[in-house]
């Protein structure tokens, strides 16, 4: 009898142990919710007409900045108007006069939490036509950081090779321009009554690097690199070796660039010392190398070769010779400009398909190949926002057989176009977005 | 029975007793276990954990001709069972029979005579064997695609490989992706728990300041044979209230489910499925 306890109570253990299965299923990643925006704005009497309408710009600029943020907010935008919303956040836009004169306004501007009922942002400004735009992108900023808890790309700009000046002329020159993010404030930055190809800008959005074509013949055509700082206007020259010195992009320490060089005859990709103007190899192999794309961290450089016979994009370790080099593509009759996503996670780079190039995207780990653009004329020289969440590239559309319209126009990283930045501005190529 | 093998006896003893330590310990460390769940006796239950995870062979064979825009909207209208490419109406002739006229001189060739030794007798037996055996998988394969296509109400077979045509790196592939199991065996139980993602996934959604966070909460629901919710509740936390309630709200929405196949009623219903936010 004893016995048989003892094994009733093994038996009972034995089911207890056994426990239980379980299966974990995967939902995935959630889709983003889009946040209400509702953007408010109070003119107050009083103003003459042309302050009025510097406070209407300034509206305009709030509305079209959170616009582009398409996937993250729905923008709703009104005048005069009490809003009583229960979600999402309400930006109310006040339009005094200001004590310090009639050319300028008071800008008072306040957001709010409206399912906590309260104020998350509250500033006053007093603002002149001169430094409307600059305080409008940065009050855009603080209230999107407040709500998203990340930078936007409201306060970068742009730089871009236009020939808007010897546009239909014998002997066209192609110059650098900056402008803001959304196209406004277009302004010249070269002189060189030259070609300017491939610009850069640095990591502290100071210096821009580009290499110039002069137009006058010379006995070896050299296209040298040049440094401009924005802050001083001053232009030096970084390199003029034989043959090309073009490509460049700064390095993250912003001490070295990563330039291409073809003065030992085969183009090759060097690390160039600001300072001291010591070179080291980056690439060497007999293949052509060029377009180098130096990740956030330094550890990885995408650039273009053709050592596999046609044009593909590689991957390597830049702080040594040849380290770790990895094929990215594989696929593609000829790809071009290879530029890591400021995040290191994307690589987009534009190819020749269907008689014309498009962009597409890749992840840096070579999974993940996606196309952004399609009948949307040619598109090449893609360029990203700060945030990863844009892309800014050029586009050529055919008009006749002797005429071609380029435009710089941006899309979200997904593909989903924006819009142009620029219009009737001639021929504008080779965009850089400011980090 | 009585027991009269005194070694025997004392063996019995002795496993009993050992038995009964390891029942204790197992009771003593259980308290330790951070798995939440008891049983009735209050005592803590060892859980094996299985997550269900499938693996794909993806080549790039060709740059994408679809733009990552016109694949969503693909992926949509997939979700929503919609056709993704029309069929092109195919035009049906009546062939009228004819009796076919021999002449004489249109004999080109010989009729192969057939060889009477055991060697071609062997050969015979065993294309036979193969071709049946290579028919019954063929039908095997188009019942299982009929099946497929009547879930989703289309043959989704077919429309991927008209995307693989597209050049859209959807091929057989030898690269492997995904860190699950190629096979395609699957329990009754995870056949049902892969399709909750997909009622789930459309009421799956994050605020921007919750997402590329990195949270993960992980809900265990309970289902009556209907598919309807009995319970759900939060099996492991993220660390953030707000993101488990968003999971949570996004199970409640989502109800009802598919209906429970009758053999894994019981486990469905105890609890035996659990859902990963977002793994």
């Amino acid at each position: 009898m004893k016995l048989k306890n003892w094994l009733m109570l093994l038996c009972l253990s034995m089911q207890i142990m056994a426990g239980e299965e379980l299966t974990v299923v995967a939902v995935g990643e959630a889709e983003l919710e889009r946040e209400d925006i509702y953007l408010n704005l109070n003119i107050v009497g009083g103003l003459g007409a042309k302050n009025a309408q510097m406070g209407r710009e300034i509206f305009d600029l709030l509305v079209r900045d959170f616009s582009f943020y398409r996937s993250l907010f729905s923008v709703n935008k009104s005048e005069g108007m009490v809003i009583n919303k229960k979600t999402g956040y309400l930006v109310n836009l006040k339009i005094t006069p200001s004590k310090r004169g009639v050319s300028f306004i008071d800008v008072g501007i306040e957001c709010n939490n409206n399912q906590k009922n309260k104020i998350v942002f509250s500033e006053q400004q007093d603002v002149s036509e001169g430094n409307l735009r600059t305080l409008g992108h940065s009050l855009a900023d603080s209230i999107f950081q407040i709500i998203t808890g990340k930078k936007s790309i409201f306060d970068s700009f742009l730089v871009f090779v236009s020939d808007i000046e010897t546009r239909d002329k014998n002997s066209p020159i192609k110059e650098l321009y900056q402008m803001d993010f959304d196209g406004y404030r277009k302004k010249r930055l070269t002189f060189h009554r030259g070609t300017v190809i491939s610009p850069e800008i640095s990591k502290d959005n100071r210096y821009v690097l580009y290499s110039l074509l002069k137009n006058e013949v010379t006995k070896d055509r050299r296209v040298n690199l040049y440094m401009l700082d924005l802050l001083t206007k001053k232009t030096s020259l970084i390199s003029s070796r034989k043959g090309i010195n073009s490509g460049a992009v700064f390095m993250p320490d912003g001490k070295h660039i990563a330039l291409t060089l073809s003065h030992t005859d085969n183009a090759e990709i060097y690390a160039l010392n600001l300072e001291s103007g010591n070179l080291r190899k980056i690439t060497n192999h007999f293949a052509i190398d060029v377009d180098p794309s130096v990740s956030k961290d330094g550890t990885l450089m995408a650039f273009l070769s053709n050592r596999p016979g046609d044009a593909h994009i590689y991957t390597l370790d830049p702080r040594s010779v040849e380290k770790d080099v990895t094929r990215v593509s594989y696929v593609g009759k000829f790809n071009a400009t290879p530029r890591f996503s400021p995040d290191g996670k994307m690589i987009a780079f534009a190819s020749w398909l269907d008689e014309r190039f498009d962009i597409f995207r890749i992840d840096a780990n070579r999974k993940n190949l996606v196309r952004l653009t399609k009948d949307f004329g040619s598109n090449e020289d893609p360029t990203w926002s700060s945030d990863s969440q844009f892309i800014a590239f050029s586009s050529q559309r055919i008009i006749t057989t002797s005429k071609a319209v380029h435009n710089i126009y941006i899309m979200t990283q997904e593909g989903n176009i924006i819009g142009p930045a620029t219009n009737g501005f001639g021929m504008c190529i080779s965009p850089r977005w400011s980090n | 029975m009585v027991i009269e093998n005194k070694n025997l006896l004392s063996f019995l003893y002795l496993s009993a007793i050992l038995h009964f330590i390891l029942f204790i310990g197992i009771v003593f460390f259980s308290k330790f276990d951070f798995l939440g769940d008891s049983n009735i006796l209050g005592i803590k239950k060892p859980i094996q954990i299985s997550q269900i995870q499938s693996s794909v062979r993806i080549d790039v064979v060709a740059m994408p001709q679809q733009t990552l825009l016109e694949l969503k909207a693909i992926e949509k209208n997939l979700k929503k069972g919609e056709a993704l490419f029309k069929e092109e109406p195919t035009e049906i002739k009546k062939i009228e029979k004819t009796q076919d006229i021999i002449n004489k001189d249109d004999l080109v060739f010989d009729k192969e005579k057939k060889s009477d030794n055991l060697m071609s007798l062997l050969k015979d037996m065993s294309k036979k064997d193969i071709d049946v055996k290579k028919r019954q998988k063929e039908m095997d394969v188009k019942a299982k695609a009929k099946e497929a296509g009547a879930v989703v109400g289309h043959n989704l077979d077919g429309e991927l490989k008209k995307l693989v045509l597209r050049g859209n790196q959807l091929s057989q592939g030898t690269g492997l992706t995904g860190g699950g199991d190629v096979s395609g065996d699957m329990t009754a139980l995870n056949l049902y728990a892969s399709g909750l993602p997909d009622h789930i996934r459309p009421y799956w959604k994050l605020p921007t300041y919750l997402k590329d966070k990195d949270y993960m909460c992980r809900i265990r629901i309970y289902l009556r044979p209907s598919g309807s919710l009995i319970k759900a509740h939060i099996y492991e936390a993220s660390g953030n209230e707000e993101f488990d309630q968003k999971a949570l709200s996004a199970v409640k929405k989502a109800e009802p489910f598919l209906a429970v196949p009758n053999d894994i009623q019981s486990r469905v219903s105890q609890g035996d499925i659990i859902l990963g936010f977002p793994l």
